[in-house]
């Protein structure tokens, strides 16, 4: 009987590394790198380009609904010892989590796409070809996961992500006009424009991302925190989703004071502009490292999250490095999702818009998967007396219904053809 | 009148019934029945329709093989329990109730157990605490006492079965199926149903995943009165 169960690996060892080695980084800083991904960071410099400041007072919005969705995910995570995938196939009717698994799938699989957009984009500046770039990115990516040693190789993409360090310190030197920017920040403000309402829809989509909310629960799970260490991880997940729109704000700022105005970004040796006041004329090659450390990360993290999440609605194995025998949904997800995302990145066309399309499609998702998580932190059979209280219930519904408002009026204006 | 008088074939009479079928069909009335089916379908009482289903209810911890010991119904009146003396029959689309029908009130006891809402869809995990599946349905078989919980499925035929449309739900034909004698109970692991696992009784379980046709044969090798027989003790020394 023993024997038998010995080979077995441990379905989450995979997922735990990572965990570990993010333990060590901190909370803050590691919540900051995930969400600065290729989208992110690519959808705040356009915002930064096209829009100047005018997008901040969304991103402090942002921040709020940010605050009170991660902190109710690491709630979900530390009462019930199960990831949101897991919870939603046994809360809801079938074809409802059918439909919400479905929606995650197609906005990582969007995020993916974008990671691989980024990747080339990165390689663009300097001088490699999109098209040879992101197939030995795809070939890399899958083949570290499957066979190599993911932790070294994840240690060394995040190194390269730290040049985004630069951007707080850019916008510094950058002297741009505070006043501006304190008046933007702080007194609400809207500017009349389609393309100003499909950029606020991306800026949800790239923060308020799917596929982190998951990965957020699952990570709390995963660390084993109960309704005990909560109080602790409650603080680590305010922090960190403070922190992470702290920087984001920062490349909106460094990109405005640079290059704020002149319209939507053309390329990432453009949005790299926004580095010069920090590091001069190194400015392209720094983006460019940061950009592929980045876009690397994520384009592993994000579709073994969705698999992970998918895995646990069905009930199977989850880990990549078990191979295709034993874990075939994993692994087929997995696999999959790759290669869907570098096979469309590596269409013609801009890789930035491309990008920045995709935080879209994720912003236009983003309100029906908050639905489901608003519903599952409400129920008390769920959460016990740990569920959402009257105040917070309020002002949780308020910043969903909020999103959903504003995805589903961008939804109406491009239906209409308003542009 | 004259339009009920001549009634139409049954659906289920087919040209060629072998062909490409993998396990023997089931009847209507048979001795088989889904519980993901059987939610959601019409009840009626005395011809008139009283409700939809909202869920069974099995009594465990003293017979292998769980007996069938009520219903949900919900109606516009909200849910009530109804207990097995009620229930004149199932059928896979229709709950027929007797006219008239003792209304209670819903309360969890201990010992009882909710199908649908506390074991379809939750996980099934083997000796080792490893995932394995999630429950996809769960089949009642009819011995003579009545009908009593057999099975565990875990297909993912009967995952899309219960995506699509009703009618396809209330077929049972599985091809994964756990018997639920190598199933032990449940584990509460926290506050709030969310913690309810199933448990595999032993590390070769997955060996005796039974098709359709063994469960009836199972039903058929059933002593008439299996007693004082305690889930998991009968087979956790197999």
């Amino acid at each position: 009987m023993t024997e038998a169960t010995v080979p077995r690996a441990r379905p989450r060892r995979h997922f735990r590394r990572v965990l570990g080695l993010l333990a060590i980084a901190g909370p803050g800083l590691i919540a900051a790198n995930a969400g600065n991904d290729a989208g992110g960071i690519l959808t705040y410099a356009s915002a930064g380009a096209q829009f100047a400041y005018r997008t901040l007072f969304i991103m402090v919005l942002v921040t709020v609904a940010l605050v009170v969705v991660q902190e109710m995910c690491s709630r979900l995570g530390a009462y019930t010892g199960k990831g949101l995938g897991a919870l939603m196939r046994e809360q809801f009717p079938l074809r409802a989590s059918t439909g919400a698994m479905l929606l995650l799938l197609v906005a990582n699989v969007g995020l993916t796409v974008s990671e691989f957009g980024g990747i080339g984009a990165a390689m663009e500046i300097f001088g490699v070809s999109r098209y040879i770039a992101v197939p030995i990115a795809l070939v890399g990516v899958w083949a570290i996961n499957v066979f190599g040693d993911y932790s070294k190789a994840e240690r060394a993409a995040i190194v390269l992500s730290f040049a985004f360090v630069a951007y707080p310190i850019a916008a510094i030197m950058a002297h741009p006009d505070w006043h501006l920017v304190a008046r933007d920040l702080v007194a609400p403000h809207f500017v009349h424009s389609t393309a100003f309402l499909v950029l606020a829809v991306a800026l949800i989509g790239t923060t308020i991302t799917p596929y982190m909310q998951f990965y957020v629960a699952s990570a709390v799970v995963d660390k084993g925190i109960g309704p005990k260490e909560y109080p602790a991880e409650r603080v680590d997940a305010v922090n960190g989703a403070i922190v992470s729109d702290v920087v984001s704000i920062f490349i909106i700022i460094a990109t405005a004071a640079a290059i704020g105005g002149s319209g939507p970004l053309s390329s990432a040796r453009e949005a790299a502009q926004a580095l010069v006041p920090a590091v001069g004329s190194a400015a392209p090659a720094l983006f460019g490292i940061g950009l592929l450390g980045a876009s690397l990360l994520a384009a592993a993290v994000v579709p073994l999250s969705s698999s992970y999440a998918i895995a646990e609605g069905l009930g199977v194995e989850r880990s990549v490095s078990n191979g295709p025998r034993q874990a075939p949904v994993f692994f087929g997800l997995f696999t999959l999702q790759l290669v869907v995302g570098a096979a469309v990145a590596l269409a013609p066309g801009n890789l930035i818009s491309l990008v920045v399309n995709m935080q879209v499609l994720n912003g236009l998702i983003t309100p029906v998967l908050l639905v489901f998580i608003l519903i599952l932190a409400n129920r008390r059979s769920v959460l016990g007396n740990a569920a959402n209280g009257r105040v917070f219930r309020a002002v949780s519904t308020v910043c969903v219904a909020a999103v959903g408002v504003l995805a589903l009026t961008v939804v109406v204006l491009k239906a209409l053809g308003k542009s | 009148m004259s339009a009920h008088a001549v009634r139409p074939l049954p659906r289920r009479i087919r040209l060629h019934p072998l062909r490409g079928r993998r396990h023997p069909r089931v009847s209507p009335g048979a001795r088989l029945l889904s519980v993901a089916g059987i939610v959601g379908a019409r009840v009626h009482a005395g011809g008139r329709l009283v409700g939809l289903v909202d869920d069974l209810v099995v009594r465990v911890g003293e017979e292998t093989y769980p007996p069938l010991v009520g219903a949900v119904v919900r109606s516009a009146r909200g849910r009530t329990y109804v207990s097995g003396e009620s229930i004149v029959e199932i059928l896979p689309g229709e709950l027929v109730l007797a006219d008239p029908f003792e209304r209670r009130p819903v309360e969890s006891r201990p010992g009882l157990v909710a199908l649908a809402h506390d074991v379809l869809d939750r996980q099934i995990v083997d000796v080792d605490g490893a995932d394995i599946d999630r429950v996809s349905d769960l089949v009642l078989g009819r011995d003579d006492d009545g009908f009593r919980l057999v099975g565990v499925d875990v297909s993912v035929r009967t995952l899309l079965r219960r995506v699509g449309p009703r009618v396809l739900r209330r077929r049972v034909a599985p091809e994964r199926v756990y018997d639920w004698a190598s199933v032990a109970a449940f584990s509460e692991r926290d506050a709030g149903d969310a913690g309810s696992v199933l448990h595999l009784t032993d590390a070769v379980a997955a060996l005796r995943e039974r098709g359709p046709a063994d469960l009836e044969r199972l039903l058929a090798d059933l002593p008439p009165h299996e007693r004082a027989q305690f889930p998991g003790s009968s087979t956790g020394a197999a």
